[in-house]
Protein backbone atom coordinates (compact mmCIF):
# COMPACT_ATOMS: atom_id res chain seq x y z
CA UNK A 1 0.00 0.00 0.00
CA UNK A 2 1.22 3.36 -0.50
CA UNK A 3 1.04 6.25 2.25
CA UNK A 4 -1.80 7.80 0.40
CA UNK A 5 -3.77 4.37 0.23
CA UNK A 6 -3.21 4.16 4.22
CA UNK A 7 -4.47 7.99 4.63
CA UNK A 8 -7.41 7.59 2.82
CA UNK A 9 -8.25 4.11 4.48
CA UNK A 10 -8.40 6.26 7.60
CA UNK A 11 -10.30 9.26 6.55
CA UNK A 12 -12.92 6.70 5.69
CA UNK A 13 -12.76 5.15 9.50
CA UNK A 14 -12.80 8.25 10.69
CA UNK A 15 -15.81 9.53 8.80
CA UNK A 16 -17.47 6.30 10.26
CA UNK A 17 -16.75 7.12 13.12
CA UNK A 18 -17.81 10.96 13.06
CA UNK A 19 -21.38 9.84 11.63
CA UNK A 20 -21.40 7.01 14.85
CA UNK A 21 -21.36 3.98 13.24
CA UNK A 22 -18.41 2.36 15.43
CA UNK A 23 -19.85 2.12 18.57
CA UNK A 24 -16.26 1.54 20.08
CA UNK A 25 -13.25 3.85 20.73
CA UNK A 26 -10.95 4.18 17.14
CA UNK A 27 -7.12 4.88 17.58
CA UNK A 28 -6.25 6.64 14.26
CA UNK A 29 -2.85 7.11 12.73
CA UNK A 30 -0.58 10.48 11.47
CA UNK A 31 -0.45 10.48 8.38
CA UNK A 32 3.25 11.16 8.99
CA UNK A 33 3.61 7.95 10.42
CA UNK A 34 3.21 6.45 6.91
CA UNK A 35 6.25 6.63 5.06
CA UNK A 36 8.62 5.56 8.17
CA UNK A 37 5.74 2.55 8.67
CA UNK A 38 6.35 1.33 4.61
CA UNK A 39 10.16 1.55 5.10
CA UNK A 40 9.87 -0.51 7.84
CA UNK A 41 7.51 -3.10 6.34
CA UNK A 42 9.91 -3.64 3.24
CA UNK A 43 11.69 -5.78 5.98
CA UNK A 44 8.70 -7.57 7.07
CA UNK A 45 8.42 -10.91 5.43
CA UNK A 46 4.69 -12.58 5.17
CA UNK A 47 6.13 -14.90 7.37
CA UNK A 48 7.16 -13.02 9.92
CA UNK A 49 4.86 -12.08 12.83
CA UNK A 50 3.62 -8.61 13.56
CA UNK A 51 2.55 -7.21 17.30
CA UNK A 52 0.95 -4.38 17.26
CA UNK A 53 -0.88 -1.56 19.98
CA UNK A 54 -4.31 -0.16 20.19
CA UNK A 55 -3.64 2.03 17.14
CA UNK A 56 -2.91 -0.88 14.66
CA UNK A 57 -4.34 0.09 11.48
CA UNK A 58 -1.35 0.40 9.42
CA UNK A 59 0.46 -2.10 10.72
CA UNK A 60 -2.43 -4.42 9.69
CA UNK A 61 -3.11 -2.94 6.47
CA UNK A 62 0.99 -3.08 5.76
CA UNK A 63 1.17 -6.68 6.97
CA UNK A 64 -1.27 -7.79 3.96
CA UNK A 65 -4.55 -7.79 6.01
CA UNK A 66 -7.37 -7.05 3.56
CA UNK A 67 -8.64 -3.12 3.43
CA UNK A 68 -12.15 -4.77 3.90
CA UNK A 69 -11.08 -7.35 6.56
CA UNK A 70 -9.34 -4.44 8.84
CA UNK A 71 -12.85 -2.06 8.03
CA UNK A 72 -14.74 -5.12 8.98
CA UNK A 73 -12.71 -6.02 12.59
CA UNK A 74 -13.18 -1.76 13.22
CA UNK A 75 -16.52 -1.63 12.51
CA UNK A 76 -17.16 -4.58 15.08
CA UNK A 77 -15.75 -2.21 17.83
CA UNK A 78 -12.20 -3.92 17.18
CA UNK A 79 -10.01 -1.12 16.44
CA UNK A 80 -7.93 -1.37 20.01
CA UNK A 81 -6.93 -5.44 18.90
CA UNK A 82 -7.07 -6.07 15.26
CA UNK A 83 -5.54 -9.50 14.67
CA UNK A 84 -5.16 -12.11 11.72
CA UNK A 85 -3.71 -15.49 12.78
CA UNK A 86 -3.81 -15.95 8.57
CA UNK A 87 -1.37 -12.93 8.38
CA UNK A 88 0.56 -13.23 11.89
CA UNK A 89 -0.67 -10.41 13.20
CA UNK A 90 -1.59 -9.76 16.70
CA UNK A 91 -2.65 -6.35 18.85
CA UNK A 92 -3.51 -5.66 22.11
CA UNK A 93 -4.84 -2.76 24.28
CA UNK A 94 -2.63 -3.09 27.14
CA UNK A 95 0.43 -1.31 27.19
CA UNK A 96 3.73 -2.40 27.00
CA UNK A 97 1.95 -6.53 26.93
CA UNK A 98 3.07 -7.53 23.70
CA UNK A 99 6.71 -7.47 24.78
CA UNK A 100 6.80 -10.96 26.76
CA UNK A 101 4.13 -12.61 24.25
CA UNK A 102 7.09 -11.61 21.30
CA UNK A 103 9.49 -13.18 22.78
CA UNK A 104 7.76 -16.61 23.45
CA UNK A 105 6.89 -16.31 19.78
CA UNK A 106 10.72 -15.97 19.01
CA UNK A 107 11.94 -18.49 21.34
CA UNK A 108 9.93 -20.63 19.46
CA UNK A 109 11.29 -20.13 16.36
CA UNK A 110 9.77 -17.05 14.34
CA UNK A 111 10.56 -14.09 13.47
CA UNK A 112 9.17 -10.93 15.31
CA UNK A 113 8.24 -7.31 14.95
CA UNK A 114 6.85 -6.05 18.22
CA UNK A 115 5.41 -2.39 18.33
CA UNK A 116 5.65 0.03 20.98
CA UNK A 117 5.12 3.30 22.07
CA UNK A 118 7.92 5.92 23.73
CA UNK A 119 6.10 5.31 27.27
CA UNK A 120 6.30 1.37 26.51
CA UNK A 121 10.27 1.56 26.00
CA UNK A 122 11.02 3.75 28.81
CA UNK A 123 9.50 1.34 31.39
CA UNK A 124 11.29 -2.08 32.84
CA UNK A 125 8.89 -3.92 30.81
CA UNK A 126 10.79 -3.27 27.52
CA UNK A 127 14.45 -3.53 29.05
CA UNK A 128 13.34 -7.16 30.68
CA UNK A 129 12.03 -8.16 26.90
CA UNK A 130 15.19 -6.42 25.44
CA UNK A 131 17.78 -8.60 28.09
CA UNK A 132 15.94 -11.75 26.96
CA UNK A 133 15.81 -11.53 23.68
CA UNK A 134 19.24 -10.58 23.82
CA UNK A 135 20.33 -13.18 25.77
CA UNK A 136 18.44 -15.84 24.24
CA UNK A 137 19.44 -15.13 20.60
CA UNK A 138 15.85 -14.12 19.50
CA UNK A 139 15.15 -12.66 15.87
CA UNK A 140 12.84 -10.07 17.18
CA UNK A 141 12.92 -6.72 16.48
CA UNK A 142 11.14 -4.10 18.88
CA UNK A 143 10.01 -0.74 17.45
CA UNK A 144 9.26 2.45 19.15
CA UNK A 145 6.98 4.79 17.63
CA UNK A 146 8.14 7.90 19.34
CA UNK A 147 5.08 10.79 19.16
CA UNK A 148 6.32 11.63 22.77
CA UNK A 149 3.25 11.13 24.12
CA UNK A 150 1.56 8.69 26.36
CA UNK A 151 -1.71 8.76 25.34
CA UNK A 152 -1.87 12.60 26.23
CA UNK A 153 0.70 12.96 28.81
CA UNK A 154 4.19 14.16 27.64
CA UNK A 155 6.14 10.83 28.42
CA UNK A 156 9.15 13.18 29.68
CA UNK A 157 7.44 14.89 32.20
CA UNK A 158 5.94 12.10 33.13
CA UNK A 159 8.99 11.10 34.63
CA UNK A 160 10.19 14.43 35.62
CA UNK A 161 12.63 13.81 33.01
CA UNK A 162 14.83 11.91 34.84
CA UNK A 163 17.43 9.17 33.74
CA UNK A 164 18.78 5.73 34.35
CA UNK A 165 21.74 7.16 36.34
CA UNK A 166 24.35 5.23 38.53
CA UNK A 167 23.88 8.35 41.15
CA UNK A 168 20.91 6.85 43.03
CA UNK A 169 22.76 2.81 43.11
CA UNK A 170 24.26 1.60 45.64
CA UNK A 171 25.82 -2.21 44.93
CA UNK A 172 27.38 -4.72 47.47
CA UNK A 173 28.89 -8.16 46.59
CA UNK A 174 28.77 -11.34 48.58
CA UNK A 175 28.73 -14.80 49.01
CA UNK A 176 25.82 -16.57 50.37
CA UNK A 177 26.64 -18.93 53.26
CA UNK A 178 22.97 -20.46 53.96
CA UNK A 179 20.65 -21.76 52.06
CA UNK A 180 17.96 -19.65 50.73
CA UNK A 181 15.38 -21.55 52.84
CA UNK A 182 16.75 -23.48 55.59
CA UNK A 183 13.99 -26.98 55.62
CA UNK A 184 13.49 -28.16 59.23
CA UNK A 185 14.97 -32.03 59.74
CA UNK A 186 13.16 -34.22 57.23
CA UNK A 187 11.50 -31.58 54.84
CA UNK A 188 11.94 -30.42 51.96
CA UNK A 189 12.64 -26.57 51.26
CA UNK A 190 10.20 -24.46 50.01
CA UNK B 1 -0.39 -42.24 46.53
CA UNK B 2 0.56 -39.25 48.09
CA UNK B 3 0.01 -35.95 47.08
CA UNK B 4 3.22 -35.20 46.13
CA UNK B 5 4.04 -38.21 44.63
CA UNK B 6 0.61 -37.93 42.47
CA UNK B 7 1.59 -34.65 41.08
CA UNK B 8 5.46 -36.00 39.96
CA UNK B 9 3.27 -38.42 37.90
CA UNK B 10 0.97 -35.70 36.30
CA UNK B 11 4.42 -33.55 35.50
CA UNK B 12 6.21 -36.89 33.79
CA UNK B 13 2.55 -37.67 32.12
CA UNK B 14 2.93 -33.91 30.39
CA UNK B 15 6.57 -34.56 30.08
CA UNK B 16 6.16 -37.51 27.81
CA UNK B 17 3.49 -35.10 26.00
CA UNK B 18 5.95 -33.03 24.85
CA UNK B 19 5.60 -30.58 27.35
CA UNK B 20 7.77 -27.63 27.77
CA UNK B 21 7.89 -26.34 32.06
CA UNK B 22 8.66 -22.50 32.41
CA UNK B 23 9.08 -20.84 35.63
CA UNK B 24 11.65 -19.83 38.94
CA UNK B 25 13.23 -23.13 39.98
CA UNK B 26 12.32 -25.45 37.99
CA UNK B 27 15.99 -26.14 36.95
CA UNK B 28 16.93 -25.11 40.18
CA UNK B 29 16.25 -26.39 43.34
CA UNK B 30 14.57 -23.98 45.47
CA UNK B 31 11.19 -24.51 45.74
CA UNK B 32 8.74 -27.47 46.66
CA UNK B 33 7.50 -27.32 43.11
CA UNK B 34 11.40 -28.52 42.11
CA UNK B 35 10.92 -31.65 43.30
CA UNK B 36 7.16 -32.48 41.51
CA UNK B 37 9.71 -32.28 38.34
CA UNK B 38 11.84 -34.94 39.53
CA UNK B 39 12.49 -37.37 36.54
CA UNK B 40 11.59 -34.12 33.66
CA UNK B 41 14.61 -34.05 31.56
CA UNK B 42 16.24 -30.75 32.15
CA UNK B 43 15.84 -29.87 27.90
CA UNK B 44 11.97 -30.03 29.11
CA UNK B 45 12.66 -26.95 31.30
CA UNK B 46 13.11 -23.31 31.32
CA UNK B 47 14.08 -21.16 33.91
CA UNK B 48 13.29 -17.43 33.43
CA UNK B 49 13.93 -14.19 35.51
CA UNK B 50 11.46 -13.48 38.49
CA UNK B 51 9.39 -11.78 36.13
CA UNK B 52 5.73 -12.87 36.96
CA UNK B 53 3.87 -11.16 34.13
CA UNK B 54 6.41 -11.79 31.62
CA UNK B 55 6.46 -15.33 32.28
CA UNK B 56 2.98 -16.18 31.57
CA UNK B 57 3.01 -13.89 28.16
CA UNK B 58 6.00 -15.38 27.07
CA UNK B 59 4.83 -18.84 27.99
CA UNK B 60 1.50 -17.49 26.03
CA UNK B 61 3.88 -16.48 23.18
CA UNK B 62 5.49 -20.07 22.52
CA UNK B 63 1.53 -21.02 22.78
CA UNK B 64 0.80 -19.58 19.37
CA UNK B 65 3.65 -21.26 17.63
CA UNK B 66 4.34 -24.57 19.95
CA UNK B 67 2.47 -27.89 19.09
CA UNK B 68 3.31 -29.37 22.48
CA UNK B 69 1.92 -28.30 26.07
CA UNK B 70 3.55 -24.83 28.06
CA UNK B 71 3.16 -25.24 31.64
CA UNK B 72 4.12 -22.11 33.66
CA UNK B 73 4.80 -22.41 36.69
CA UNK B 74 3.99 -20.53 39.73
CA UNK B 75 5.43 -21.96 43.21
CA UNK B 76 3.29 -19.88 45.26
CA UNK B 77 -0.26 -18.03 44.66
CA UNK B 78 0.59 -14.89 46.29
CA UNK B 79 3.48 -14.48 42.84
CA UNK B 80 0.68 -15.22 40.68
CA UNK B 81 -1.07 -11.86 41.52
CA UNK B 82 2.05 -10.22 39.38
CA UNK B 83 1.03 -11.82 36.43
CA UNK B 84 -2.72 -11.20 36.58
CA UNK B 85 -2.52 -8.52 33.35
CA UNK B 86 -1.05 -11.43 31.57
CA UNK B 87 -3.62 -14.02 32.92
CA UNK B 88 -6.56 -11.88 32.76
CA UNK B 89 -6.31 -9.02 30.14
CA UNK B 90 -4.67 -11.85 27.68
CA UNK B 91 -4.82 -15.52 27.74
CA UNK B 92 -8.16 -15.01 29.15
CA UNK B 93 -9.46 -12.40 26.91
CA UNK B 94 -7.82 -13.03 23.42
CA UNK B 95 -10.97 -16.06 22.57
CA UNK B 96 -13.10 -12.48 22.89
CA UNK B 97 -10.64 -10.54 20.93
CA UNK B 98 -10.38 -12.35 17.60
CA UNK B 99 -9.32 -16.05 16.68
CA UNK B 100 -6.30 -16.51 18.65
CA UNK B 101 -6.65 -19.49 20.89
CA UNK B 102 -3.76 -19.41 23.22
CA UNK B 103 -3.21 -22.50 25.63
CA UNK B 104 -1.43 -22.10 28.82
CA UNK B 105 -1.33 -24.52 31.87
CA UNK B 106 -0.89 -22.57 34.87
CA UNK B 107 0.00 -23.84 37.98
CA UNK B 108 0.46 -22.94 41.27
CA UNK B 109 0.73 -24.01 44.62
CA UNK B 110 -0.87 -22.38 48.29
CA UNK B 111 1.98 -22.96 50.58
CA UNK B 112 0.69 -24.26 53.88
CA UNK B 113 1.23 -22.84 57.00
CA UNK B 114 2.84 -25.89 59.20
CA UNK B 115 5.15 -26.67 60.24
CA UNK B 116 6.83 -23.05 59.55
CA UNK B 117 4.73 -20.18 58.55
CA UNK B 118 5.65 -18.01 55.79
CA UNK B 119 3.80 -15.09 56.19
CA UNK B 120 1.37 -12.89 55.04
CA UNK B 121 2.66 -12.62 51.57
CA UNK B 122 3.69 -16.21 50.90
CA UNK B 123 0.53 -18.23 51.95
CA UNK B 124 -2.87 -16.99 50.22
CA UNK B 125 -5.15 -18.82 48.61
CA UNK B 126 -7.05 -16.80 46.06
CA UNK B 127 -8.43 -19.03 43.83
CA UNK B 128 -11.87 -17.62 44.23
CA UNK B 129 -10.76 -14.13 43.16
CA UNK B 130 -9.13 -15.49 40.28
CA UNK B 131 -11.76 -17.68 39.30
CA UNK B 132 -14.11 -14.07 39.62
CA UNK B 133 -11.89 -12.23 36.85
CA UNK B 134 -11.35 -15.40 34.68
CA UNK B 135 -14.28 -16.15 32.01
CA UNK B 136 -12.73 -18.24 30.01
CA UNK B 137 -9.58 -19.99 31.37
CA UNK B 138 -11.05 -23.12 33.15
CA UNK B 139 -9.90 -22.44 37.32
CA UNK B 140 -9.34 -25.98 39.07
CA UNK B 141 -8.43 -26.29 42.81
CA UNK B 142 -6.88 -29.73 43.42
CA UNK B 143 -6.74 -30.69 47.18
CA UNK B 144 -6.90 -34.32 46.88
CA UNK B 145 -4.65 -36.85 45.24
CA UNK B 146 -6.68 -38.75 43.30
CA UNK B 147 -7.97 -35.95 41.40
CA UNK B 148 -4.38 -35.00 40.53
CA UNK B 149 -4.09 -37.01 37.07
CA UNK B 150 -7.45 -36.72 35.82
CA UNK B 151 -7.25 -32.29 36.14
CA UNK B 152 -3.94 -32.57 34.36
CA UNK B 153 -5.16 -34.94 31.71
CA UNK B 154 -8.07 -32.96 31.28
CA UNK B 155 -5.98 -29.54 31.15
CA UNK B 156 -3.53 -31.43 28.27
CA UNK B 157 -6.68 -32.22 26.09
CA UNK B 158 -8.79 -29.59 26.57
CA UNK B 159 -8.61 -26.35 23.74
CA UNK B 160 -8.69 -24.13 26.61
CA UNK B 161 -5.83 -22.92 29.42
CA UNK B 162 -6.20 -24.30 32.58
CA UNK B 163 -5.48 -22.69 36.23
CA UNK B 164 -4.10 -25.16 38.30
CA UNK B 165 -4.10 -24.99 41.85
CA UNK B 166 -2.66 -27.27 44.38
CA UNK B 167 -4.06 -27.08 47.80
CA UNK B 168 -3.87 -30.19 49.97
CA UNK B 169 -2.12 -28.49 52.10
CA UNK B 170 0.82 -30.38 51.97
CA UNK B 171 3.76 -29.66 54.15
CA UNK B 172 6.34 -31.92 52.38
Amino acid sequence: MTAEDLIVFENDIAREFDAGRIRAPVHLNSPGQAEALINIFKNVAPEDWVLSTWRGTFHALLKGIPPEEVKRQIMAGRSMFISSPQHRFLSSAIMGAMLPIACGLAFEGARVWCFIGDMAASIGAFQDAVRFADGHHLDVRFVIENNSLSTNTPTQEAWAHGKVTKSHIIEYQYTRTYPHYQPLPGQHGF
Amino acid sequence: MGFKQAVNEAMLMLAREGALFVGQSVAYDGATMYHTLAGVPQEQRLEVPVLEDFQLGFCLGLSLVRKAPIVSIYPRMDFLLLAANQLVSHLDRFCEMGEFRPKVIVRTRVAPKQPLNAGPQHCNDYTNAFASMLRNVRVVKLEKAEDVMSTYERALRSAESSLVVEANGDTS
